[in-house]
């Protein structure tokens, strides 16, 4: 066990400890969670910089640290007085240490044991503010979902385990039947899509919304993301086998494609930023299955933070909406622009797929900001240059001095094939981008498509058999 | 039954708009009456008929009531008197044993008589036989509402079908309404620049919901198994929906109009800002009501076919109709609760007459939950009232002619009471109260081409000004532009997959500093460089001084005037609060008003307007500067605006008056924390004004109860707690009665929608507030909900009026107005005043006058007369030294 580990599993056993007696001075017990968070993450990055081994871990978990402990610090104040804020007070701190276990944990089983015991505290939490009468819509059913993602990493975790898989993840590796591991691959990647919520499995993160603002930062801070480090740490059983690091980058660019379109529906402020999650996990799945760890982890520590931060400020400046209509001219060819640069450069230069639809992206910032600075001066005409180009600096260089969980090549064929993905996602975004400024109107069926997957709700497979309530009768009742 | 007695559809629905509350977006949240549609109503009555309407209490419940007796120290013999004067004093006996129906109504309000305590009941045996005669004999009539074959029927006047069809299944109609219907409505209603556009057919909101169900599958199954199609139960023209839906329904004629109501009661937030949005013209409401319908048709048609019964409402209602609703509480109980409280032996009750019982159980409906609680808030007016009075008609008279130091005209707020009365500790200073946007009614033109009034919602600005933020730096200026990119980026699904890899890790650096200091945002008018903007002309010399003239005949401003008189507006500092604009001046429209409080002093300093005020009769010497300043609520600090304008020679009255409004706040903010709970030298109200995790950075205008109007040195010296709007008048200024007439037309009828916005949100803050601050979630911009998919929310949150869930900190009490001025002229002018005869007589305010040459309060009666109100009070305000020296 490194010094890391340890540092940080003792912060998770003292969250433990505070949260069983957080229900008397909620307030009191989660502004100390949120100190000794602060102090975790410090000593995370003293630990862990620089280490060959932990580099990946120590930032996420000085990642996971802060923003949890941003999370709990808000949470002190603004439960105060709220009609759960003992019983919510204990299941966050309770989740926060959680999420360090789970970032931290050594064995698989320990891993396991973490992740399926986030899932319940946020069961739990979210239960607690359950929509009641007129408030709200039910979002039991859709929370259900990450009980099905538990079931498969468990399952994934014994199959291995039985399989005669080391229970250490340093151990991993002892190879064993590749049908095996196959099963258990795919069983793990299908239980990451639905903790990443990516899309159709999203409805658990829009169900969570009727939970406190507190939450949706904490769900950032080590729990949607979680699938993730279960990517990082199960890579060498996923890399052994590329076509299923291929599905789930597929799966990943389906996300980023439907969590665009829903972000494009909603127009409350916390939907909005759910379908973003969507659309921004489904993205890191995506550089995730095409082998780019380190674009993946960068991705991950930076959504992780903003979208935590955003959540956090959901509350202010209403009235400022900056999607009043202010007459957006769309331009045909602006829909060749991305795919095209992609099919360019792919032809001129030798970067990986995910580079590539990176340095498309940060195209896309360039014009986008151009459009806008056209009408203004020169210095947002140089700040509509220099942003996007800053930008890229940090994205290319950054994931160069982390140090990602592996550095992978990938088959020739998985490469190809990835960037056929990468190219389809492209025009997709490009063509729903043109719709939008445009101003086209959807055809009825994808309306109605496209809206049930902004506002996801389990739709009901049979007409049910209505049973009558049968109330006893009055005497009777008042005697029993 | 005449043809053309049958309403049209159109002015059923214009005559709910008429019912339904007004809504106002986020960033200028007016506190209004959420129940002005029933102002016409005498208020008990009118509460009575709005929690029919809306399915909703209007009442603050027992529970509430009881925990502010204990807070406020309300004694059980003031509760008693309040229910004796509505109660006769007549005995009320079971099995021998008599008790007053007074004490019988105190204990039920207090909680001595509980009829939800069910200990002791399953032993006794005998109240089988009191109950099974109950049941069988004649006098189960008054055993409750709820009881029997009639109230298991439908009845479109008492609830939505969907309701009852829940209270009867295991169905959750009710929820699935709403997540059938708002997803459609929030797209449709807030759809911009950043969204996807619905389909060419889906122009309106009924439409756009027909759209998105016409291909679904599940819906068509269900259609199709109750031998019909989705294009049946869902026509094309909004006319024919309604029709269809109500005639399935079983709703004859009369039946639409309830049912229609109740829908939109149901949905009030979505249904008034529908109405409110769209002006004289219900379109969109109806659409609004067809879209439910249709929604609720395809609901029970689901479970009709689940149940295999034809798909309408009286053959559901046939099929489920052996089943019994879930019952309020039952007479067993009742009776049960009443016998303890008698502490009647248990077998006695066996022996007690049918008629007793019978008399004893429909006093629990004659007397319910309703009619308890108003008596309660009446105890709560009539503890406050008395030595509010008492203290305003024994103060003693004005002497003081001396010219003062400095005269300040604050807003006529709750929140400047107190620091008015910590300002006049100085005996040399004089304020004023005034509506807060100084009769200023202008907008202000933001840079965007959008404009925000300053005045109030009553009235209509009169033009425009454009601020600057006055003289941008480079730095800011790039700084703008950096989050401009940014911010255009992160919403754009190329670009911001872009912005986040690149940028968000500037998140973490924001997310500490926003942890360890964060910083509120005020927003502020600066440079007022332009006026008539938006096409609007501004008022030329002679319109300015007629509103200048407006100050001193209000105000009754004293001469000779000081040598400087400060206008001091009003507004708040917080952060990352929807709520920001309620803190805000709402006499200028939930902005702040420093400026309105700007261009008067602006105007009063010009010698041109000077001038035509002299012909007036209002001569100002030249030594007297008017100043404009900002009371920040949230912090207590006033600063002063536009300091360039005060000449030098006034620079150090200036200096000595910013000292005393250093000190005047600072005392204030000492004892405003005391009351949020954080003790010591009152810093933290300026950490509360930048913490973006505080949902209660200040009080707002909670425990507001009283308007007075009158001359100032009658409250001088009064320490009125900051629950009383104080405006200044003077009615020997005031021949005919005009000046009284707009007091009682404007700021009476605005301290009236805040005191009734107050009122409601504290009584039912999930129905007419908008719930807890932590589950909220900004819609549109617009409004906040709760949750993911819930109603538009109408009203304060919860955080506003409560010290925490369930122990609340406002008062629920209808607003007193005590006017200094002799009775006979305030009778006059309200002769005239048809609007403030209207809410007195429905009992919506109170009205006292306390007589300057009687001294003797008297109370208005509803219907016209007048009350010698009797000034006998336990603890009355004491009169502080500043007061009587005066």
């Amino acid at each position: 066990m490194s010094s890391l580990s340890i540092v940080v599993n003792l912060t998770a056993v003292a969250l433990l400890v505070l949260a069983l007696r957080a229900h008397r001075t909620p307030s009191k017990a989660l502004a100390s969670g949120a100190k000794l968070l602060a102090a975790s993450a410090v000593a995370a990055v003293l630990l862990g910089a620089g280490t060959e081994i932990a580099g990946w871990l120590c930032w996420v978990s000085a990642l996971v640290s802060v923003v949890a402990g941003a999370a709990l610090r808000f949470a002190s104040r603004h439960m105060h007085g709220d009609r759960h804020a003992g019983p919510f007070a204990r299941a966050l701190i309770a989740l926060a240490a959680a999420n360090l276990v789970i970032v931290v944990a050594g064995t698989t089983m320990l891993f396991a044991l973490a992740w399926v015991a986030s899932s319940l505290l946020v069961l739990h939490l979210c239960g607690l503010y359950a929509p009641r009468g007129r408030t709200s819509r039910p979002g039991g059913d859709r929370l259900r979902t990450l009980l099905v993602g538990d079931v498969c990493l468990v399952a994934a975790v014994v199959v291995l385990l039985g399989a005669g898989h080391g229970a250490d993840f340093d151990r991993l590796a002892a190879g064993s039947a590749p049908t095996v591991e196959v099963f258990a691959a795919g069983l793990l990647v299908l239980s990451v899509l639905i903790r990443c919520a990516a899309a159709p499995w999203h409805g658990w993160l829009f169900a969570t919304l009727n939970a406190p603002t507190a939450l949706s930062a904490l769900l950032h801070a080590g729990f949607v993301n979680a699938g993730a480090i279960a990517c990082f740490k199960f890579a060498p059983l996923l890399l052994a086998h590329p076509w299923i690091l291929l599905l789930t980058a597929a799966a990943g660019a389906l996300a980023v494609g439907l969590g665009a379109v829903a972000a494009m529906l909603r127009v409350d402020v916390k939907g909005q930023l759910a379908a973003s999650t969507v659309n921004q996990l489904g993205f890191m799945l995506m550089q995730l299955g095409m082998g780019a760890f380190g674009h993946a982890l960068l991705h991950l520590l930076a959504h992780a933070a903003y979208k935590a931060l955003a959540f956090l400020h959901s509350g202010g400046a209403p009235g400022r909406r900056e999607d009043r209509p202010h007459g957006r001219s769309a331009n045909a060819w602006s829909m060749l622009v991305a795919p095209g640069s992609f099919l360019v450069l792919n032809a001129l230069t030798d970067l990986s797929t995910a580079d590539l639809i990176l340095v498309c992206c940060f195209i896309a910032m360039l014009l986008e900001g151009g459009a806008q600075a056209a009408a203004s001066g020169w210095v947002a005409r140089l700040a509509a240059t220099a942003v996007p180009l800053a930008g890229a600096a940090v994205a290319f260089a950054l994931p160069l001095g982390l140090t990602a969980p592996v550095a992978t090549d990938l088959p020739m064929w998985v490469e190809r094939l990835a960037g056929h993905v990468g190219l389809l996602l492209l025009a997709f975004l490009s063509v729903a981008n043109f719709a939008r400024d445009a101003r086209l109107q959807l055809p009825s069926r994808v309306y109605a498509r496209a809206m049930s997957l902004a506002f996801p709700e389990p739709a009901p497979r049979r007409v049910r058999r209505v049973r009558p309530l049968r109330a006893k009768p009055s005497l009777a009742r008042d005697f029993t | 039954m005449t043809d053309h007695a049958v309403p049209t559809l159109e002015s059923i629905v214009a005559r709910i708009a008429g019912r339904l509350p007004r809504f106002f977006p986020l960033d200028a949240f007016v506190a209004s009456n959420p129940l002005r549609g029933f102002e016409d109503r005498a208020f008990d009555d009118a509460l009575r008929e709005a929690a029919d309407w809306f399915g909703a209490r209007t009442h603050p419940d027992l529970e509430m009531c009881r925990r502010l007796v204990a807070s406020e120290e309300l004694g059980a013999a003031a509760l008693r008197d309040a229910i004796a004067a509505r109660a006769p004093e007549r005995s009320l006996g079971l099995a021998g044993r008599h008790r007053t129906l007074p004490d019988f109504l105190l204990a039920r309000t207090l909680g001595k008589l509980d009829v939800d305590d069910a200990s002791g009941l399953e032993a006794e045996g005998y109240l089988h036989s009191a109950a099974e005669r109950l049941a069988q004999g004649p006098a189960a009539a008054g055993a409750g509402p709820s009881e029997g074959d009639a109230a298991d029927r439908w009845q479109p006047r008492r609830e939505r079908f969907v309701d009852w069809l829940d209270r009867h299944t295991r169905r959750d109609d009710a929820l699935r309404l709403d997540a059938l219907t708002i997803p459609v409505l929030q797209h449709a209603a807030f759809a911009g620049d950043r969204s996807l556009a619905a389909p060419a057919g889906a122009r309106g909101l009924y439409a756009a919901f027909r759209h998105r169900l016409l291909d679904d599958e599940h819906f068509a199954r269900v259609a199709a198994r109750s031998g019909s199609t989705l294009g049946v139960l869902m026509p094309e023209a909004v006319e024919t929906v309604v029709a269809g839906a109500l005639g399935s329904l079983g709703c004859g004629a009369d039946g639409a109009e309830p049912c229609l109501a109740r829908h939109a009661g149901a949905l009030v937030g979505w249904s008034s800002f529908l109405a409110s949005r769209d002006g004289d013209g219900h379109a969109a409401l109806l659409e609004l009501l067809a879209m439910r319908l249709a929604a609720e048709r395809l609901l029970y048609t689901e479970a009709a076919v689940g149940l295999g019964v034809q798909a309408n409402a009286s053959a559901l209602v046939h099929a489920l109709a052996g089943c019994e609703p879930v019952r309020g509480t039952s007479a067993v109980r009742r009776l049960a609760a009443t016998a303890r409280w008698l502490e009647l032996p248990r077998w006695a009750l066996g022996a007690a007459d049918d008629r007793e019982i019978a008399a004893t159980l429909a006093l629990f409906d004659a007397y319910d939950e309703a009619w308890l609680a108003l008596r309660a808030v009446e105890a709560f007016e009539n503890a406050f009232r008395k030595p509010l009075l008492d203290a305003l008609s024994r103060h003693p008279g004005e002497t003081t002619t001396t010219r003062a130091r400095a005269q300040c005209v604050f807003c006529i707020d709750v929140r400047s009471e107190p620091l008015r009365a910590e300002l006049e500790q100085d005996e040399s200073l004089e304020t004023y109260g005034f509506a807060g946007f100084f009769g200023v009614a202008v907008a202000i033109a933001r840079e965007d081409g959008s404009s925000a009034p300053h005045c109030p919602a009553i009235v209509e600005p009169g033009w425009a000004v454009r601020s600057h933020t006055g003289g941008e730096g480079t730095r800011s200026q790039a700084r703008r532009q950096v989050s401009g990119v940014a911010g255009r980026s992160k919403f754009d699904p190329l670009a911001g997959s872009a912005f986040v890899e690149g940028l968000g890790l500037f998140a973490f650096p924001a997310m500490l500093r926003d942890v360890f200091s964060a910083r509120g945002t005020r927003r502020r008018a600066d440079g007022l460089v332009e006026e008539g903007a938006l096409g609007l002309e501004a008022p030329d010399t002679a319109a300015q001084a007629a509103i200048a003239r407006g100050l001193f005949e209000l105000t009754g401003l004293r001469f000779p005037l000081a040598r400087l008189v400060v206008l001091c507006g009003h507004g708040s500092t917080t952060a990352n609060n929807p709520f920001a604009s309620a803190l805000a001046c709402g006499a200028c429209g939930g902005q702040d008003g420093a400026a309105n409080a700007r261009l008067l002093a602006r105007y009063l300093n010009r010698a041109e307007v000077r001038a035509l005020l002299a012909q007036d009769g209002y001569e100002i010497p030249e030594d007297v500067v008017f100043v404009a300043a900002l009371h920040d609520t949230t912090r207590d600090t006033v600063e002063i605006l536009d300091r360039a304008h005060v000449p030098d020679s006034h620079a150090g009255d200036l200096a000595s008056l910013e000292r005393a409004l250093a000190a005047a706040g600072t005392a204030n903010r000492r004892r405003r924390m005391g009351s949020l709970g954080t003790h010591g030298d009152g810093r933290s109200a300026f950490r509360r004004s930048r913490d973006f995790s505080e949902v209660r950075p200040e009080w707002g205008l909670a425990r507001n109860a009283a308007l007075v109007v009158g001359r100032r040195w009658k409250t001088r010296g009064l320490d009125f707690g900051g629950r009383c709007f104080l405006h200044s008048y003077d009615y020997r200024a005031d021949g005919d009665g005009k000046l009284l007439d707009q007091i009682l037309s404007a700021p009476m009828i605005v301290a009236q929608w805040i005191n009734a916005q107050y009122f409601f949100a504290t009584a039912n803050n999930e129905a007419f507030g908008s719930g807890s601050k932590v589950t909220q979630n900004v819609v549109g911009g617009a409004a906040v909900m709760q949750g993911e998919c819930g109603d538009l929310c109408l009203g304060l949150p919860e955080q506003s009026v409560m010290r925490a869930h369930g122990e609340p900190y406002h008062v629920p009490m209808r607003l007193l107005v005590a006017i200094d001025a002799p009775k006979e002229f305030v009778a006059e002018v309200l002769a005239r005043n048809a609007a403030a005869r209207r809410l007195l007589d429905n009992a919506w305010i109170s009205l006292a006058v306390v007589d300057p040459d009687a001294r003797i309060p008297f109370l208005y009666q509803p219907g016209g007369g007048w009350q010698m109100d009797h000034a006998v009070t336990a603890n009355p305000i004491p009169i502080s030294s500043s007061g009587a020296v005066a």
